[in-house]
């Protein structure tokens, strides 16, 4: 049976969608690049998607592009949260303010 | 010859070059003999041309020599080319002969100073700069020249700059002759204008068909001219810098301040005399401020109480004879003043340097007396130098005043009388200069601090002064009293044609000039012996003797319409315009920047979910803003 390109959009967006959600709702900066993680291999799933549609690769070089970035994302953001750890022994992302205006 | 020309400009530059590469890797002692040495070669190169210019005839004793062109603009060019003819060839045995003496001086007087080889360097850039003015054969080289001297002089007048006072004199100096050289500016873009060329062979032969005698135009290219001699020459009113200037080392005032560089001005006069003569007023101007240079100067000679400062302004009275000699055509009576001058001008100092030396520093002459029994050679020496510094033996002041009577007319006949007075304030301060420091008794400064602990001076400084003696007296016999013997004017003739007396000028003169001289010189030392007769003579001049020692209040003077002025105006923009407008300003764009950062600043929370929020919400934004214009 054909899948069409609309339930992989689809996914992509449920995907999108509980990442962003997470995002917003969780405090601890380790489920929140957990779901950053998850918002971005919704965008690499659409990519691949629409690249399998349109007959066109460039997309699935986009892919392997935000998968090596991310990958690069988490070795930073997970050092930073165990220096943050570390320091203050507290991990809340609403209480990390140092940088304020 | 064109190499020995080149060779004797650049050899001083070639020893500013090997100095300062050389910098410490070679000893003080090194240094100093090599900056000799380069001037020695400029001085050998010197004899050589004019060895080589008496081979020739009269008439082919002129030459140019181009290395390049140093400048252009459309076809106006400027070329790097040097004119080598009597005149300058005169000034180069002056300012390469007695400077090489003058820097073998400095090797017994500098001896032992930190800044050593940087004199040295300065010295030799003196000599590269003063050849170049001297050689240049246009007038924007001779310009660079002008400036260079300009610039050799400040850096040796400050020498020592851990003292306020030579800095002082420095800038002084600097900024009056940069009044002057505006002044050659101005004439050379008069010359750029009309003539499209500032070459002194076509700027002389055409000028006066582009400016009219008398005109406007001509005024301004003498007038132009002039302001630059006066100011390099310290003559009215631009002479204010040169007696500060002797806070520089006594060499530097030898060969700077009396023997090469003041008396530039007198160089451009006799060079640029077609151009003089072109405007008659100008010319008569010259003379008459040559004349009240030289009586200010000779009247505040005689109450200063430094010596090099009394040499300083017998410096300024000697010019002043120049000047009134180029000013009345006689070109040849003052470059021959202004060679004699040169050797025994700078034999006094030198002597006098001999002197401060010995005191350790000490430059009062009050401070001294009595000094010719430890300083003997000294002393005679200096006897030389008063003698020809009166006028008895080189005669060529005399032979200046000579001139005058040939010339005749208005002009002439004052300054002649002028002259004479000068002669007779001649005799009454350089004897009182020789009378204070030799004679009398010892004083107890003089007692405590004379030490003499390397005979009277290293022989370096001795040989110098005994030089410099001998050249005084030979260069008399070059003219015996003009009227007799026209050697030098023959010599110059093709460069600057002048008015020569006659024997009959020549005697009456030199006979007053000797009388009012001599009396002037026995009034002071009779007065010296007798302090009654001291008392009474200056009884008459009392308040007098106030004005002079004020030096006329010149400085007092340029404080009240230049520096208090310009300190006014200054400090008027500084409360109101740099207070209220520029920092007003500047102040308020700080504020408002201020204001607005402190606005903004709140959104930068710290908390990354609401960075999230604000980043989701405007994507939002943009997709919807973009979905609502898609076409399906």
């Amino acid at each position: 049976m054909h899948v069409g390109i609309e339930w992989f959009i689809l996914v992509s967006a449920i995907l999108f969608g509980i990442g962003l959600f997470g995002v917003f709702t969780r405090r601890s900066p380790l489920i929140l690049l957990l779901s950053v993680e998850i918002m971005l291999n919704a965008c690499n799933l659409a990519l691949i998607s629409f690249s399998r549609y349109l007959g066109q690769q460039s997309g699935q070089v986009f892919a392997l592009v935000v998968m090596a970035v991310a990958a690069s994302e988490v070795v930073v953001g997970l050092g930073l949260i165990v220096a943050v750890a570390r320091r203050k022994g507290d991990l809340d992302v609403d209480r990390l303010t140092g940088l304020r205006g | 010859m064109e190499a020995l020309a080149w060779i004797c400009l650049f050899a001083p530059l070639a020893g500013v070059a090997a100095l300062t590469l050389a910098g410490s890797r070679i000893s003080r002692g090194a240094a100093a003999w090599a900056g000799t040495l380069f001037a020695f070669v400029a001085f050998a190169a010197a004899i050589a041309e004019l060895v080589a210019m008496l081979g020739e005839g009269a008439s082919q004793r002129a030459h140019t020599y181009t290395l390049f062109t140093w400048a252009g603009s459309g076809t106006f060019r400027v070329p790097f080319g040097v004119l080598v003819d009597p005149l300058s060839v005169t000034e180069m045995l002056i300012v390469a002969g007695v400077g090489a003496v003058i820097v073998m001086y400095s090797v017994g007087y500098m001896h032992g100073d930190v800044k050593e080889r940087r004199f040295f360097v300065y010295m030799d850039l003196f000599l590269f700069s003063m050849l170049l003015l001297v050689m240049a054969d246009n007038f924007v080289l001779l310009l660079a020249g002008w400036g260079l001297v300009g610039l050799s002089s400040y850096l040796l007048i400050g020498f020592w700059h851990e003292r306020p006072e030579p800095v002082a004199a420095g800038k002084k100096a600097f900024v009056m002759n940069a009044v002057g050289d505006v002044g050659i500016a101005i004439a050379i873009l008069f010359m750029v204008r009309d003539l499209g060329t500032t070459d002194f062979g076509t700027v002389f032969s055409t000028a006066s068909q582009h400016w009219p005698k008398g005109s406007a135009d001509a005024n301004w290219v003498a007038g132009g001219l002039l302001l630059g001699a006066l100011a390099k020459s310290a003559q009215i009113p631009l002479h204010t810098w040169l007696p500060d200037a002797m806070e520089g080392p006594t060499p530097v005032s030898a060969l700077i301040h009396a023997a090469t560089m003041v008396t530039a001005g007198v160089y451009l006069v006799a060079r640029a005399h077609p151009l003089f003569v072109n405007a008659p007023d100008i010319l008569a101007l010259t003379a008459l401020l040559g004349m009240a240079t030289l009586l200010m100067a000779g009247i505040v000679a005689i109450v200063q109480t430094d010596i090099k400062r009394i040499i300083a302004y017998s410096t300024m009275s000697q010019i002043g004879y120049m000047f009134t000699a180029v000013g009345i055509g006689a070109y040849s009576a003052g470059m021959f003043h202004l060679l004699t001058h040169a050797f025994f001008k700078a034999l006094l100092f030198l002597g006098a340097g001999i002197v401060i030396h010995a005191l350790g520093g000490e430059q009062d002459v009050r401070r001294m007396g009595g000094l010719g029994a430890a300083l003997p050679r000294t002393k005679w020496l200096m006897w030389i130098g008063t003698v020809a510094l009166i006028g008895f033996w080189p005669l060529s002041k005399d032979a200046i005043l000579a001139s005058d009577l040939q010339k005749g007319g208005t002009t002439a006949t004052i300054v002649w009388i002028g002259g004479l007075a000068g002669a007779f304030l001649t005799g009454i301060y350089a004897t009182r200069l020789m009378r204070l420091t030799f004679y009398g008794e010892r004083s107890q400064y003089a007692t405590e601090h004379l030490h003499s602990d390397h005979g009277e001076a290293p022989w370096t400084m001795m040989t110098t002064v005994v030089i410099l003696g001998i050249g005084t007296l030979l260069s008399g016999f070059l003219a015996i009293g003009f009227g007799v013997n026209h050697t030098f004017a023959d010599w110059l003739a093709s460069a600057a044609p002048s008015i020569e007396p006659t024997t009959a000028d020549d005697l009456v003169t030199t006979a007053i000039a000797w009388a009012v001289g001599g009396a002037g010189g026995l009034l002071v030392w009779r007065a010296y012996a007798d302090p009654a007769l001291l008392a009474r003579l200056k009884r008459p001049f009392g308040s007098t003797v106030a004005v002079a020692e004020h030096k006329f209040y010149w400085d007092e003077l340029y404080d009240r319409i230049a520096y208090i002025p310009a300190a006014a105006i200054a400090t008027g923009i500084y409360r109101f315009f740099e207070r209220w407008v520029i920092w007003g300003t500047v102040n308020l764009v700080a504020y408002v920047v201020g204001l607005v950062a402190r606005g903004t600043a709140d959104a930068q929370s710290g908390i990354v979910r609401q960075y999230a929020t604000v980043l989701v919400a405007g994507a939002a934004v943009l997709g919807v803003y973009f979905l609502s214009r898609a076409t399906l």
